[in-house]
């Protein structure tokens, strides 16, 4: 998924170059190992950036998140959000929100083997449900849900290992 | 053109299980259909054969030509109105073949209430004069009624679009060179009367048919006078002296027969489309309809499904497929009429709502008739969507739709809620036919939503005086609000309604709208470059 950082007046784009063994971005050019400490709070977090430790607080709304490190607030936009699954360089596929709306159903368990048009998950937004199915084989990586969770446009709810090629 | 390709699994749970639910309520909706035309008491049909007389449905099999389609508008008008006592509204109207012409039929229903006009008959008979109007269709009126409801006359008399719009549609059909015929089987009496007075040609039968002002009643009550319905206003003093009809008819099945020939003589009029040649019959099983309607109003589906099943050789030249994908739009033929096509897969959005704009000046360009197919829970809200100017965008597809100089039909597949309803052609937009599906249901906001604001608004004004607000009272009363919405909201309600020309069964939808639009063919249009065409209002940009 591409980002642009907006930096002052200045916009980087930010690619994620991969996801493991370690987290490996590329902004403005230049390359970054980001190593999630996975310690801190909601808003706080604390992250290996090239092998140095770097604490931070963070506020994620649908569109944007602003990040607080050293003592600077950035503000990172994300790109609007096609819906359904996205394909990255990592082989992962992320299931975004089209709109804003609220879970009714999970039909899937993390790490279940999913086979192409499987049921994954139903929304529903302005009284209509909508089933995602799985747009291939894969295994559920994680649920980014709960059933009658409300959730924003862009938000993520679900990730896939694609196993298969999409038909 | 290319065929549309088909993911429906037949052997999936799915498919079986919605197959068996839609199948099941199309043959409810069969049951209550044959129940309104002919369930009624026997004495009602001994009545009749008393008199000489002969059920409306039996007339009207003579009166058309042997095995032609009959489209039957509105059979279920009047099923849940006055506790279930006037089926069909007491009253028959379609478009039926008689002697080769397409004409819009109007019966009387002597077998309910001696054929008593309720409120839901007057709508009904208008909307079929309307029809004819609107499709420069003639009309064979089966006079047979005792008058109004007096009861309810309030209801069925004095408004713009009460009993009288009857008599000046009539005389709005005659201006437009339309032409009507009258067989009169049974009293025509005050009102009613001006039916065959107002149409071209009338036929009168001997001994039963009668037409007068005031019945042999109110002329006892007014004047004191006692006199038979034949002496008041029988054949042959309205065949011989008065002049008031024009052939008088030893039988009804004479007067049958006259009429035929009368319509035999009419010009036949010239079809705006010619004739279409060559057919194909859609690639995909219209059966498999019933298993891609699911059960629930909320749940989604793809129209491009029901599209395959409906259209010639299922093929679809779909426009912008990849802009606005929430509104399909394109072209496709439905008995060989060009027809183009705009149908919901989702919420509109502001792209949807601009795309589904542009397709229908598109149409209108071209003189594309526009068939709507709806299932629509509405524009999509939300600050984000308001700030795109969903509300102005939403406003561009209804002034486009509204404007409109091509025909426009319209199919209640399944949802209609909010302003979707309106953008995409809804009762209010003179769509030329309107039909819908058992399964349909139309409301202003779904019944939950409505159901739980009710509920809020409740328990804001107990608290705010002072009560206490339960949750065991709060939840009977969402109960109550969401059973009865939901009864309102159902299809047997829009069409009891007459908000509707009737309810179909889903794998007639393409018979239905090849009669329909050939019927539609029968009115000139303004084509491209003419001054009435393609001409709108303000679009706000």
């Amino acid at each position: 998924v591409p980002f642009v950082l907006h930096f002052h007046d200045r916009t980087l784009p930010v690619r994620i170059v991969a996801r493991r063994p370690l987290l490996r971005l590329e902004v403005g050019g230049k390359g970054y190992t980001v190593d999630d400490l996975a310690g801190g709070t909601k808003c706080e977090f604390e992250i290996m950036l090239d092998g140095r430790r770097v604490r931070g607080w963070r506020y994620v709304t649908a569109d944007e998140a602003h990040i607080r490190f050293g003592d600077r607030t950035y503000l990172m936009q994300f790109p609007q959000q096609a819906t359904g699954f996205l394909d990255d360089d990592s082989g992962n596929n992320e299931l975004r929100a089209e709109m804003p709306g609220t879970v009714v159903a999970i039909h899937c368990r993390d790490g279940d083997s999913v086979k192409a048009g499987d049921k994954l998950i139903t929304t529903e937004s302005m009284k209509l449900q909508v089933v995602h199915v799985s747009p291939c084989d894969g295994t559920v990586e994680s649920i980014d849900c709960r059933v009658d969770w409300p959730f924003d446009k862009g938000a993520l709810l679900l990730t896939l290992t694609k196993v298969g090629e999409c038909p | 053109m290319s065929v549309i390709r088909s993911a429906l699994d037949t052997n999936s749970e799915d498919f079986r299980r919605r197959h068996a639910h839609n199948k099941g309520q199309a043959e409810d909706l069969r049951n209550r259909q044959e129940d309104a035309r002919t369930r009624r008491p026997e004495r009602d049909y001994a009545r009749l054969e008393r008199h000489g007389k002969q059920p409306p449905r039996a007339r009207l099999e003579k009166l058309l030509d042997p095995c032609t389609p009959f489209l039957e508008f509105s059979t279920l008008a009047g099923n849940m109105a006055y506790g279930g006592v006037a089926p069909a509204a007491s009253c028959i109207t379609g478009i039926g073949i008689v002697s080769g012409h397409e004409v819009v039929i109007h019966a009387d229903d002597p077998t309910v209430k001696g054929g008593a006009w309720y409120p839901l008959t007057v709508k009904k008979i208008v909307r079929a004069l309307d029809i004819a109007i609107e499709n420069r269709l003639p009309v064979v009126h089966l006079c047979d009624s005792a008058g109004g409801q007096l009861q309810l006359q309030s209801d069925l008399f004095p408004d713009k679009y009460m009993a009288g719009r009857l008599f000046r549609n009539q005389s709005i059909l005659s201006k437009m060179g339309v032409k009507q015929l009258a067989l009169v089987f049974g009293q025509c009496t005050a009102g009613g009367a001006y039916i065959p007075a107002l149409s071209d040609y009338n036929v009168i039968v001997r001994g039963t048919g009668a037409v007068f002002l005031g019945g042999p009643p109110l002329v006892k009550a007014a004047t004191g006078q006692i006199i038979s319905a034949d002496d008041l206003g029988g054949c042959d003093l309205h065949t011989r002296i008065s002049g008031t009809c024009d052939y008088p008819a030893a039988s009804e099945d004479e007067a049958i027969a006259i009429g035929r020939e009368i319509v035999d003589e009419w010009q036949r009029p010239e079809k705006r489309q010619g004739e279409p040649e060559c057919v194909e019959a859609p690639i995909y099983d219209p059966d498999e309809l019933y298993g891609i309607i699911p059960e629930d109003i909320k749940e989604s589906f793809d129209m491009r499904e029901v599209i395959a099943r409906i259209v010639d050789g299922s093929r679809f030249h779909e426009y912008k497929p990849a802009y606005g994908k929430t509104l399909l739009c394109g072209y496709s033929r439905i008995w060989g009429h060009r027809v183009g096509i705009l149908a919901n897969n989702g919420i509109l959005f502001n792209d949807s709502a601009l795309k589904g704009a542009h397709f229908i000046e598109l149409c209108n360009q071209n003189n594309t008739p526009l068939v709507f197919l709806q299932n629509i829970t509405g524009y999509m809200i939300g600050r984000d969507y308001e700030s795109a100017g969903i509300t102005k965008d939403g406003a561009k597809m209804i002034m486009a739709q509204a404007c409109s100089h091509v025909p426009k039909f319209t199919i209640m597949c399944h949802a209609s809620f909010g302003a979707g309803n309106y953008g995409m052609c809804g009762r209010a937009f003179d769509g030329r036919f309107l039909f819908s599906w058992p399964n349909h249901q139309i409301a202003v906001m779904g019944g939950e939503q409505a159901a739980n604001t009710l509920v809020e608004v409740k328990r804001a004004q107990l608290e705010s005086t002072g009560g206490i607000a339960d949750g065991k009272t709060l939840a009977e009363l969402r109960e109550k609000t969401l059973a009865a919405y939901l009864e309102q909201t159902s299809a047997y309600y829009a069409t009891s309604e007459l908000w509707d020309d009737g309810i179909i069964d889903p794998v007639d939808t393409r018979n239905v709208l090849g009669l329909a639009i050939t019927a539609s063919m029968n009115a000139p249009s303004s084509g491209p470059g003419e001054a009435s065409a393609a001409r709108y209002g303000v679009f706000r940009f």
